[in-house]
């Protein structure tokens, strides 16, 4: 058989150099992954709350003034009770609606949610006792722990949010905000984060109006339909629509260009030290090829030869990143993302394709340095020539 | 086997005092025998023996191999018959520093198969390196052993033509001998052309070139000069 020049003598016996290019284009792969992994915990985890929860429930508050209520020239006290009549009325009118189930009046909590970046509230809905059970089943949540709400100031949250935010069964919500006025008496199993409780008898001021629907997409519609034209500096809507809206062009586009920025910055990095180390690497090897091409390789076998080396060291890379990162998920999600309760996504198909396009941009800018390395071959005479010249 | 005729090298073309490497003479070679070219530095003995592997194409003149003109080969035929059919020795071993001895001797063989490291063990073996210099690397052996791994890797295709430049400049007196016993041997059936300063290594040699500022200024013939 035709001898060709074997890259495996050059790996097997410079395992340390080979190492060298095979850990660093590896741990690129992998901090470009793990980048986009972390910042998934961000997306995954508000997905749920924009996406999911604002399917199922809605939220609708309506300025006084939206209702044609004469704010400057009414006390607070009439004020508050016409408003409160005019939620009731609406409420009662949106139940009416083909697609919506109920319509509370109520009050809402807020949750907070903090995965790596950044945090998101969401509303838990306040309401009367024996509404709790309706909610829950409407949001297909079911009661893992403890007991359901039976008192004023009383809640159930979910497992993912407790975790989150380090609370407790039996302890008080958010004690910061609400003091003690709102209690955990139990834990829901659900696929987002949500929870739902009775109102604190200190406040029975209410300011929402719950909808539980079926996949309403535009709560404002229905509003228009009984005559209310949703003012945007006024009124407050939460339903899928603006959680949609919201989700992808402050979540998903945020997100989207700090990874954009960390990839390219990686590129750069990677490619010029990997030029710098490979240029030297290749100088290192001149007289080598030089023998070769004296004794009969022509400069395609050397070539090729070279190539059968860098493919294999970008291959043994992507490898030992699968497995680093593999590994690195793991370990993240049982120390990080599990116990605070948030959500990540593990095959981002798209990083996935930047980095094989970056390995790909790197193969080719690392041409230039073996196509120089060739145009530097000399003979083994013409060598000597320019050592004695 | 090869022919050679009003072979000229100029280095420095360009300039007007121009440098005669090879001045231009006519010279045959035998298909086998040892053949000593000899003469001061700078006498065109190396840059013969580049011309005559290929490695250098002269400025004018014809240089036949089998009936073959070199100038007129394409590149690939070059590489061919420096693969197949020509062995080197430089001066310099040019080892490749990462490679066993025996990886030296066979990164050179055309065809590798399973035989391929028992030949080249053998050949080492019958140079004098004993199996346990096989897997050492070049900064691991001496010069001689070092010159000796050369001469294998030169001999591994069972080349026509084997050519040595200074094989023995690193060696001593003993292993400078032994060296030149293995090309004296190897040139009972091949064509072995070794360039050197010393005259006492060609002892044994069918014939000797004497050059002299790009001309041959002796050629001495004869079983044992």
């Amino acid at each position: 058989m035709t001898q060709k020049l074997s890259a495996v003598r050059y790996i097997k016996n410079n395992k340390r150099r080979c190492a060298v290019l095979i850990v660093s284009l590896g741990l690129c792969f992998v901090m470009t992954y793990l980048t986009q992994f972390l910042l998934s915990t961000t997306e995954e985890s508000f997905r749920p709350i924009l996406l999911e929860n604002t399917k199922k429930l809605q939220f609708i508050q309506i300025a006084g003034s939206s209702y044609g209520l004469d704010v400057d020239n009414t006390n607070q006290e009439e004020f508050n009770r016409l408003w409160n009549e005019k939620n009731h009325e609406l409420a009662k009118k949106l139940e009416t609606h083909r697609g919506i189930k109920k319509a509370y009046n109520a009050q809402i909590l807020w949750a907070v949610i903090a995965p790596a970046v950044g945090n998101m509230t969401y509303e838990i809905p306040l309401v009367e006792k024996e509404e709790i059970p309706v909610i829950l089943e409407h949001f297909g949540a079911v009661l893992s722990e403890g007991r359901l709400p039976e008192n004023p100031g009383e809640i159930v949250l979910d497992g993912a949010t407790m975790k989150n935010q380090g609370f407790t069964l039996n302890h008080y919500f958010d004690e910061t905000n609400y003091g003690k006025n709102f209690k955990i008496v139990g834990i829901i199993d659900c696929s987002s984060y949500f929870g739902c409780g009775i109102p604190s008898d200190n406040n029975r001021q209410s300011s929402r109006i719950i909808v539980l629907s079926e996949d309403i997409q535009d709560i404002s519609s229905h509003l228009k339909q009984e005559g209310i034209e949703v003012r945007e500096n006024y009124d407050s809507i939460v339903d899928y629509s603006w959680g949609e809206e919201f989700f992808y062009n402050e979540i998903t586009a945020v997100l989207g260009t700090s990874s954009s920025y960390i990839y390219v910055g990686i590129i750069i990095l990677l490619s010029v030290s990997l030029l710098i180390v490979y240029t030297m690497y290749l100088r290192d090897r001149r007289n080598e090829w030089c023998l070769y091409y004296s004794i009969g390789y022509s400069k395609t076998t050397i070539y090729f030869s070279i190539i059968r080396e860098l493919l294999f060291n970008f291959t043994a890379a992507l490898l030992i990143g699968i497995v680093l990162i593999v590994a690195a998920q793991w370990i993240l999600y049982a120390v990080m993302i599990e116990p605070q309760g948030l959500k990540c996504k593990y095959i981002h198909w798209k990083t996935i394709g930047q980095i094989l396009c970056t390995y790909m941009l790197i193969f080719g800018i690392l041409q230039i340095p073996v196509q120089y390395a060739l145009f530097k071959i000399r003979t083994i005479d013409a060598m000597e020539d320019e050592l004695y010249s | 086997m090869f022919e050679i005729k009003n072979i000229t090298m100029i280095y420095d073309m360009e300039k007007t005092e121009k440098i005669y490497a090879l001045a231009g003479f006519d010279l045959t070679l035998p298909d086998r025998g040892l053949v000593g070219i000899i003469g001061p530095s700078g006498s065109g003995k190396s840059t013969l023996m580049y011309c005559l592997s290929t490695l250098k194409k002269p400025t004018d003149g014809q240089i036949l191999y089998n009936g073959r003109e070199l100038a007129n080969l394409k590149d690939q035929e070059r590489e061919a018959l420096r693969r197949l059919e020509f062995g080197f020795v430089f001066q310099r071993h040019f080892l490749v520093p990462y490679l066993s001895a025996v990886d030296n001797v066979t990164v050179a063989a055309a065809k590798y198969d399973k035989n391929t490291p028992e030949q080249a063990k053998q050949l080492l073996s019958n140079l004098g390196l004993g199996s346990k210099e096989w897997g050492k690397r070049p900064s691991k052996l001496s010069g001689g052993q070092r010159q000796r791994t050369a001469i294998a890797r030169a001999m591994i295709n069972n080349p026509k033509v084997l050519f040595a430049d200074e094989p023995t400049a690193a060696l001593d007196h003993e292993n400078a001998f032994g060296v030149m016993k293995i090309l004296k041997d190897y040139a009972k059936e091949n064509l072995v052309i070794v360039i050197t300063h010393d005259h006492s290594i060609l002892k044994d040699a069918n014939s000797i070139i004497e050059m002299w500022d790009g001309n041959i200024s002796a050629v001495k013939d004869g079983e044992f000069i």
